[in-house]
């Protein structure tokens, strides 16, 4: 009896997760208004996110192929292009990315992830500052930012429970696969009409609302299935 | 959010039983030879085979004596979108196709750039595009969700050898399929008891995305928690009953392939012979 | 005559109209609840009692056919305001865990309050009388984690979120149906506190007629979608044979009064709670 549970509770997991996926991709209720030139940011994938953080890899490349077919019977998608390698291959590595990083953080020292984070700034500030040299206004903006940014992080994850931290970051990561890989390979597979300064632009404005929405989502739920956080005293009631 | 039921009865392609030829062909025929059929499109970048797979494409359906008019009907709510996006590939897009071939510019006034090489990209698109919707539609206008998971299931246990799990795949589809009408049950009820409790029903405006964020996890925390329960009874349930997966396993149908079967596969993969052929032929 | 808050007449709803989907649910429905009354709403399954009730709080609202009137507002209308209908005409589900969202009980029973924009000591307050009277001690639930709750304490948490607030209609749907007798009795007190104290009008829905005959004052009964029959409560249930035809049982205590008259004890008929019954056999044997 006991050496197939896992196998069970995976192949289970991912099936109900492949549902909410499907549910979700089909009835356009994933579909969040975002301030961007798109309009709306998904969520489809974050069932893929979160399937790799509870199950691990195996269950998140099983759900990512399943949003993958579902984008692929999604008409606005097709339309641009029907390529299987842009459409699916790249969603298989969401849940797996996802998966990793909440293993590899999840009882990570608190320090270890500040310094990341300070690792992390420092590197845009230094992009920035290489495109100070064509554009200042920008560079200047990516600083203030990033600056701004940071500071925020950090004083909510200083509050925070280290498996939370580690799932926001979980669920960005998953979120960010999405975003790149599927963009590298329009622009590698050379869809018409997506070229690298289209892909770049479409990244920035489409990725990083998607990836704040994937942190935030991704932690509300499984903190509701896995029950982790304490409640801070005298935060709001 | 104003239509509740429809949430209910979602549809990924309603069965529809016309006993036709297509119909009775085994699942794993039609998967495979879906994906010949896939493979085909995707290479097919010039007009003759691009619009010969479109051609076949309705010859089947007609053949499946489903009506093609309900399934491009089902298009309808996305037209608009499909419509501007189409103008504007047409008209803004100057660059060169893979295959090469003649590019004269028609016009070339201001920032509208429409040559004839943007003109084949954009009918090759929509060929395929109209080419891959009605292969879908078609697939699962003909197959049962049963079927089509014991068809998944039948075409990658061959992929036993190198330890790809399929049947654990398949089953993986199954569970998602049979859950699916339920979950959407349970949305709509989650969106009816929030919107009961004064959660706001309209789309806010995009700008408030933060709001809009929380909205959404509202909306979502429920769901997956109930999912997660399903879940834990039914990996009780199979426990219970001593699934093990695939090794050893029999089965309650099993079908054994036909000469259509057959005949399906290999029609299947001429096409996609001949697809190729055609894209390294002198056809335009 | 107290003043009506609800007035439906002549209500007709198709699910999925136009489609090979569609499904006639309600084909001349009325209801009237009057203010300060407990009213049940019976019928067999399907008969439309939970599709009615939606249109209360404005999650269906009327075509074409039928009108619905709730707290003198017509909501088919089309400057009828939704989320203030919303605060005054309170919705209970049957499954607790569709309704709660929140991380923490707290936050989640607060949440209608909030909504309304009240001031921190008011959602406070609120929260706390809501979380009381539904059964939920304050101290030790508002901090936890909505979901590590068990199925009873979520069913209480899932009331204090719509008790919280304080709605002038109370409608509760199916909210008893398997619960066991004593979480049963509880909801039962709790109704009549709430009338009692807080004001409130109460509709439940039941397909329990125990229940229906030991709390309700009014009752209506839906059949296929219509109404079928309407009134006072012993009115209603004396007519057997018009309610076997639609499939509604009787209380148990009005069958077995039905029994003992037919074999000849000369009981008074009309009961149908037990108190009443044992009232009547009673009489009877004094005779």
């Amino acid at each position: 009896m006991k050496p197939y549970d896992r196998g069970i509770r995976r192949v289970v997991t991912a099936g109900l997760l492949l549902a909410i996926t499907l549910l979700l991709t089909f009835t356009n209720v994933a579909f969040i208004p975002v301030p961007t030139p798109a309009g709306s940011a998904t969520i489809g994938h974050i069932p893929a996110i979160i399937g790799g953080i509870l199950e691990g890899p195996f269950v998140g490349l099983v759900v990512g192929l399943g949003f993958g077919f579902g984008c692929f019977m999604n008409p606005l998608v097709t339309a641009v292009t029907n390529d299987p390698l842009v459409i699916w291959l790249p969603r298989l590595f969401i849940g797996v990315t996802a998966g990793w990083v909440f293993m590899l953080l999840r009882r990570a020292n608190k320090r270890v992830l500040a310094v990341m984070l300070v690792l992390l700034a420092l590197l845009v500030l230094y992009y920035s500052y290489q495109v100070g040299g064509k554009i200042l206004w920008l560079s200047v903006l990516i600083a203030f930012l990033t600056g701004v940014g940071a500071m925020a992080l950090y004083h909510w994850a200083r509050g925070e429970d280290v498996t939370i931290i580690s799932l926001a970051i979980a669920g960005v990561v998953g979120s960010l696969t999405n975003t790149i890989l599927v963009l590298s390979a329009a622009v590698w597979r050379k869809v018409p009409g997506i070229g690298p300064e289209v892909a770049l632009g479409v990244g920035l404005t489409q990725g990083i609302p998607e990836a704040i929405i994937s942190a935030i989502v991704v932690v509300a739920v499984v903190s509701a299935l896995r029950q982790i956080g304490k409640r801070r005293r005298g935060a709001r009631l | 959010m104003a239509s509740y039921d429809a949430l209910r009865h979602l549809t990924i392609g309603q069965y529809i039983p016309t006993g036709s030829l297509i119909h009775r062909l085994d699942p794993r025929a039609k998967l495979v030879a879906l994906a010949c059929l896939i493979a085909a499109s995707v290479v097919a970048s010039k007009y003759s085979n691009a619009l010969l797979l479109l051609l076949l494409t309705i010859m089947l359906v007609k053949l499946s004596r489903l009506s093609l008019r309900s399934m491009l009907a089902s298009l309808a709510p996305v037209m608009p979108v499909l419509l501007i996006m189409a103008s504007l590939q047409l008209l803004f897009y100057g660059g060169v196709t893979r295959s090469g071939g003649p590019n004269r510019l028609l016009v070339d006034w201001g920032p509208l750039h429409i040559s004839t090489a943007s003109v084949r990209v954009i009918i090759i698109t929509w060929a395929r595009f109209a080419t891959l919707f009605l292969l879908i539609t078609l697939l699962t206008s003909t197959t049962t969700a049963s079927a089509l998971t014991r068809g998944l299931e039948g075409v990658l246990r061959p992929l036993n050898i190198i330890r790809v799990p399929g049947h654990e795949i398949a089953m993986v589809g199954a569970i998602a399929l049979r859950f699916l009408p339920i979950l959407g049950e349970q949305l709509e009820a989650i969106l009816q008891a929030q919107a009961s409790r004064g959660v706001s029903e309209t789309r806010q405006s995009r700008w408030r995305f933060l709001a809009n964020t929380r909205r959404m996890a509202q909306m979502v925390v429920p769901l997956f928690v109930d999912a997660y329960h399903r879940a834990e009874e039914l990996i009780l349930a199979m426990q219970a009953r001593c699934y093990h997966g695939g090794r050893g396993r029999t089965y309650l149908v099993v079908s054994t392939p036909h000469v259509s079967d057959y005949l399906t596969v290999l029609v299947g993969v001429s096409l996609v012979a001949l697809a190729g052929v055609l894209q390294y032929s002198i056809l335009p | 005559m107290s003043e009506e808050i609800v007035s439906v007449q002549g209500l007709h709803h198709t699910y999925l109209p136009g489609t090979p989907l569609a499904t006639i649910a309600l084909c001349g429905t009325d209801l009237l609840v009057r203010r300060g009354e407990i009213a049940a709403l019976i019928g067999p399954s399907g008969a439309g009692k939970s599709t009615l009730v939606h249109f209360l709080n404005g999650l269906l609202r009327p075509g074409a056919r039928g009108q619905v009137i709730v707290f003198d507002q017509d909501t088919g209308a089309p400057e009828c305001d939704l989320t203030a209908l919303r605060q005054r005409v309170g919705l209970v589900f049957q499954y607790p865990h569709q309704q709660l969202f929140e991380r923490y009980v707290g936050d989640d029973v607060a949440y209608g309050p909030r909504q309304l924009g009240l001031a921190r000591e008011e959602v406070r307050e609120r929260v706390r009388w809501a979380m009381d009277v539904a059964g939920l001690d304050f101290e030790s639930f508002v901090d936890r984690h909505t979901f590590s709750l068990s199925g009873g304490e979520m069913r209480r948490a899932a009331l204090a979120g719509v008790l919280a607030m304080r709605p002038e209609l109370l409608v509760l749907d199916e909210a008893t149906t398997g619960l066991d007798p004593r979480g049963r009795s509880e909801v039962h007190a709790l109704l009549h506190h709430l009338r009692e104290k807080a004001g409130m009008t109460i509709l439940i829905v039941s397909n329990d007629m125990d229940e229906v005959a030991e709390q309700a004052d009014q009752v209506t009964v839906l059949h296929e979608g219509r109404t079928v029959l309407a009134g006072e409560v012993h009115k209603v249930f004396a007519q057997r044979e018009l309610l076997h035809r639609y499939g509604v049982v009787c209380p148990v205590a009005a069958d077995i009064i039905y029994d003992l008259g037919e074999r000849g004890l000369p009981v008074a008929s009309g009961a149908i709670t037990v108190a009443e019954a044992g009232e009547a056999i009673w009489q009877a044997m004094m005779l």
